[in-house]
């Protein structure tokens, strides 16, 4: 308990800094608009720039939603091989996502800061943590090792281009290691090959019947890694993705 | 500028509405502590409506604690079922309705106080200097945000009376903002005789009624006026002075005293003939008032009363009766000698002192007030601690049927557990109280700031 309260610990902070700070930005450009530059952008106060990123943030757990209800109709689907199940899971999965961006607008044209956006997805995890503490604190322990240094360490990409080399590569390796660690499939097989010490090549089949077990004994990991693990993964794609307007915004004004 | 997708996203709204109540019986939000209360709960009205059938007191069966109203109005369709269909799927509708045309008047609200608002700044000669930072249509978005808030959806559906409630509330605050006093007094008398505690909004509804919608300080319009004096002849600064300094007007708050009292002899009369022969008014009071004064119900909810009140010893019992309900009246007065410029904001203030502080709340009573806060966006555009609040509440929105399940079905939690979440929920409450006070003080002072540079 101690170490999962230490690992946990530092997110409301961090998420408070990264808020903070936008704030602080909103402030400046307050300062500026009222020398005259008014930006048609800055329609909403700083406190409230936010909106957008929670805005995504619904939109990613509402995706969450459906995916995690899609595998009771898809099997009914008689005569398919689990690997055929998990493929139209993810192909169907995909194509949702595409849709309900085309609806409500994807995430890099909305705008959105970028640490706005890693501190809401900060924030979902420090919800979702808690409330997988209560109810399997195994799960949560072992999600919490994964999830939580991958959206610690999220920057977006352009971002690290003003760093310097050695920090830059090694914050890129974390990222792209960190990222390919949290996919859930990723996830499994890595978990599977370390407790069972057998590295199978079948891991989409075996990633469908994992989760047609949890399914079926209406596990609370399944509800966690579909409504918890998966968004902040795609969150934290979208931040390392992330176009970061900021420092173009800063070279137009100067 | 006007929302342009409002009737498409208030009509998806509604929608979704029809869909949860048609097809999600499945949900048993019926019976979840979050959203039904003693008072609130249909189960129970269909309980007191069948005692009243069978020639007998609704309230001697000791669930039944509303109104006599409701039951003539929504006992019958308590008893209709529908194949296929949950328990109470008509009332239900009933709700969805309810909740539409409280949307609806929210939204004619904001446009009121939008419209005093652009002519408050007119008259400051401070229109492009407010407009340039945030001008929203307040009306719209409060409309949607209580509309698709989802706690707001669970009340409907969950087959509470709640929404009445609420409607009643957003028609007293209509009523005082288009001073229509027969209205606002209707709306005044229902809130109250369904439960009780909005009677401490007659503070903003005379203001309202008085010194009409929401304005700067006085004092603002003073500084302007002594302002353009200097620069001005001075019978330019009477007629200004006059104009700009708004008067309190005793015509309507009479008229609506009047209709206050008219209304509320009807509705003991009505009460009374629905209770004749079993019962009587006298019982009405002690079993609606009394119940909700003396807090004898201790079923958990998401309050903080429940737990207390569980535990305190009988000795104290009456004293801290006491504490907790004049805690509510101790703010009227502070507060409306602070606000007393800005009624709708203060009748906002006092409903969520009341969702946080009285004995059976529901998350149907945040629904309100959060509602009510959008009617503001503007004017709070720089609140502070909004992310921590969104999300906050959001967390202990997911937190409370957690807790809950471990404590009751689960039995590894206990009543500290649900409790916990009910003291958070309260801070959240308390907090999103304090910065929306503070941040309409500070927009005021702001105004200030811009007359007199």
């Amino acid at each position: 308990m101690i170490p999962f309260a230490l690992l946990l610990a530092p997110l409301p902070i961090v998420a408070a800094a990264l808020a903070g700070g936008s704030k602080t930005k909103g402030k400046l450009e307050d300062e500026c608009k009222t020398k005259g530059n008014a930006d048609d952008l800055q329609m909403e106060g700083g406190s409230w720039k936010w909106l957008k990123s929670a805005r995504v943030l619904l939109i990613i757990q509402f995706w969450a939603v459906l995916v995690s209800l899609l595998p009771y109709y898809i099997s009914q689907i008689p005569g398919a091989m689990p690997i055929q199940y998990a493929v139209i899971w993810a192909v169907l999965s995909i194509t949702i996502l595409i849709i309900l961006y085309a609806m409500f607008g994807s995430p890099s044209r909305a705008g959105v800061e970028w640490k706005l956006l890693k501190a809401t997805m900060i924030t979902s995890i420090t919800i979702g943590m808690g409330l997988m503490s209560i109810i399997n604190f195994a799960t949560a322990q072992l999600g919490a090792l994964i999830l939580i240094p991958m959206c610690l360490f999220s920057r977006p990409l352009r971002a690290q281009l003003e760093m310097n080399f050695l920090p830059r590569t090694v914050l890129l390796a974390s990222n792209i290691l960190l990222t390919v660690l949290g996919f859930p499939p990723a996830a499994f097989l890595i978990m599977k090959g370390l407790s069972k010490g057998s590295w199978t090549v079948d891991i989409v089949g075996d990633f469908w019947l994992w989760m047609e077990f949890l399914w079926e004994w209406s596990s609370a990991t399944y509800l966690y890694v579909f409504l918890v693990h998966l968004p902040c993964w795609l969150l934290c794609i979208h931040v390392l993705l992330h176009p970061c307007y900021q420092p173009e915004s800063k070279m137009k004004q100067e | 500028m006007a929302i342009r997708n409002f009737w498409s996203m208030a009509a998806a709204a509604v929608g979704f509405r029809l869909v949860l109540v048609l097809f999600g019986g499945d949900l048993h939000l019926a019976s979840r502590p979050e959203v039904s209360t003693p008072l609130t709960s249909i189960r129970r009205l269909a309980e007191g409506y069948w005692l009243k059938q069978a020639s007998m007191s609704p309230y001697s069966g000791s669930m039944y604690h509303g109104s006599p109203l409701l039951l003539l109005v929504l006992g019958p369709l308590t008893n209709k079922r529908s194949v296929g269909h949950h328990d109470h799927i008509y009332c239900s509708l009933i709700f969805v309705a309810v909740d539409f045309i409280a949307a609806m008047l929210i939204r004619a609200t904001g446009r009121r106080l939008q419209i005093a608002r652009n002519r408050n700044l007119k008259s400051l000669e401070l229109t492009e200097a407010v407009s340039n930072s945030v001008n929203v249509s307040a009306g719209d978005i409060a409309s949607l945000i209580y509309l698709w808030n989802p706690w707001a959806i669970v009340t409907c559906v969950g087959s509470c009376t709640s929404p009445i409630e609420n409607l009643m509330v957003v028609i007293m605050i209509y009523g005082a903002c288009s001073r229509l006093a027969p209205l606002a007094a209707f709306g005044y008398v229902m809130a109250t005789h369904l439960s009780l505690y909005p009677a401490i909004l007659i503070v903003p509804i005379i203001l309202l009624l008085g010194y009409g919608p929401d304005a700067p300080p006085t004092k603002v319009f003073r500084i302007k006026s002594s302002s353009a004096s200097k620069t001005d002849v001075s019978d330019n600064d009477k007629s200004s002075s006059s104009r700009d300094v708004q008067q309190f007007l005793w015509k309507p708050v009479f008229h609506f005293i009047l209709w206050m009292l008219f209304w509320t002899f009807y509705v003991l009369l009505l009460s009374s003939i629905v209770l004749n022969k079993v019962g009587g008014l006298q019982e009405m009071f002690e079993k609606t008032y009394g119940f909700i004064l003396t807090v004898k119900d201790l079923s958990p909810n998401i309050g903080v009363l429940w737990y207390f009140f569980a535990e305190v010893f009988d000795f104290f019992r009456s004293f801290f009766l006491i504490v907790f309900n004049m805690n509510i009246v101790f703010m009227v007065l502070p507060l409306a000698i602070r606000l007393k410029h800005r009624p709708c904001f203060l009748a906002f203030i006092y409903t969520a002192i009341v969702a946080i502080l009285k004995s059976y709340p529901s998350v149907g009573d945040s629904a309100l007030y959060l509602g009510l806060l959008g009617l503001f966006a503007n004017e709070l555009a720089e609140m502070q601690f909004t992310f921590f609040l969104f999300f906050g509440y959001i967390g202990v929105s997911l937190l409370s049927p957690v807790m809950h399940n471990l404590w009751i079905w689960r039995g590894t939690g206990n009543a500290n557990f649900y409790f916990a979440t009910g003291l958070a929920y309260t801070c959240l409450q308390t907090v999103l109280v304090v910065e929306s006070v503070s941040s309409m003080i500070k927009h005021d002072r702001k105004l200030r700031l811009l007359v007199t540079a």
